[in-house]
């Protein structure tokens, strides 16, 4: 992991947002489906991997987008910032923001990502000085495809 | 064609199509722009329009009009004349030229070489400019987070929406102008003093019947 600003502590608050998967529904799913046609193939199923790791962790459901075939990108808004996850077929990129400034950005290799429970606890408590709020559907994912390889 | 160099406090606006600013029935900022990465220039491309050949609203809608026209002739020549082909201009952004130039020294952004707008006259365009960022070599380890980090800031500096319904959108029902989102900095406000704005008009009415004499 190479991190591009100060290093941060997981946020206690986070651990008690644990969304029970009973709760979990086919509204991510669908979206991921929606994937399938715009990404390239080993991009779709690293989304569908990294999906998979923020069910696990209880991530809401975010807003996805892509910058075209290469990448797929989740998005998360609170009241003022933004966690982005950047995925592209071998790499993720953790950016989150405030209106006025990037407050980090944290990149991931290939090889951290075979493992991704770890990365991404740590970014959901960097990003959430406040609790998370689940406002939408949660997950319900497609069985990954694939699985990275570095 | 280049001529001019575009001043830090001149706007730059970015026309927004439906449905490609769009998903589903809602606008997605991050598709305020598409940057085009040139892998050989280290470069990442985009176009927005200046406001010195666009000094007013009319002819900042203009330009939308004609970019959505220009698009849907072009789906119409390749056969695609499905409802859901249909570009519609919707509105336009704002963005200063020192909020671009400034995504060189921002704080996270340290792969940013350079920032810059170019006026560069594109298909008949007199407005046109070329929105160019250049990555420092060797740092770049992922350009699709580049992309992300880059679109964030843009979204969070621009104005606006000014929305617009074309003539020939005007039979759409529920024109999805109405669906732009306002920025984090703000509706758009013209600032320019009346004097000033009349100025503007009557330099791009010289500069326009100049470039449409003399061009080539």
């Amino acid at each position: 992991m190479s991190e591009r600003s100060q290093a941060w502590t997981p946020h206690a608050s986070v651990r008690s947002q644990r969304i029970p998967l009973t709760r979990v529904t086919n509204a991510f799913s669908k979206k991921l489906d929606n994937l399938k046609a715009a990404c390239a193939p080993p991009v779709y199923n690293a989304a569908c991997y990294v999906a998979a790791g923020l069910m696990a962790n209880s991530f809401p459901a975010p807003r996805i987008f892509t910058h075209g075939p290469k990448s797929v990108v989740f998005n998360w808004s609170n009241e003022v910032d933004n966690l982005y996850l950047t995925i592209s077929a071998d790499k993720i990129s953790a950016l989150i923001s405030s209106p006025e400034r990037i407050k980090r950005r944290i990149d991931y290799s290939a090889n951290e990502l075979m493992n991704p429970s770890l990365a991404l606890s740590s970014i959901r408590a960097a990003y959430s000085e406040k609790p998370v709020e689940v406002t939408g559907a949660v997950f319900d994912l497609p069985e990954p495809e694939l699985v990275l390889v570095g | 064609m280049r001529c001019g160099d575009i001043p830090d406090g001149d706007s730059l606006f970015r026309q927004i199509i439906h449905p490609l600013s769009f998903r589903g029935a809602r606008f997605a900022h991050d598709r305020l722009l598409r940057l085009y990465y040139d892998q050989a220039d280290r470069s990442l491309l985009a176009s927005l329009t200046w406001e010195r050949y666009v000094p007013t609203t009319k002819l900042i809608h203009g330009y939308g009009c004609r970019l959505a026209l220009g698009m849907n002739e072009a789906e119409q020549a390749a056969g695609r004349t499905k409802q859901k082909n249909r570009r519609i201009y919707c509105g336009a952004y704002e963005l200063k030229g020192k909020a671009i130039r400034a995504l060189a020294a921002s704080e996270g952004l340290h792969e940013i070489l350079s920032a810059d707008i170019v006026h560069h006259v594109e298909t008949e365009e007199i407005a046109h400019a070329d929105l160019r960022i250049v990555l420092r070599p060797g740092v770049v380890s992922d350009i699709e987070g580049t992309k992300t980090a880059i679109l964030d800031r843009l979204w969070n500096a621009c104005s606006g929406p000014l929305r617009h319904i074309c003539d020939c959108d005007k039979d759409i029902p529920e024109h999805p102008s109405s669906i732009l989102s306002t920025p984090p900095g703000g509706e758009y406000s013209d600032t320019r003093s009346y004097f000033f704005r009349v100025w503007c008009i009557l330099r791009f009415q010289v500069c326009s019947w100049l470039w449409r004499n003399f061009r080539h």
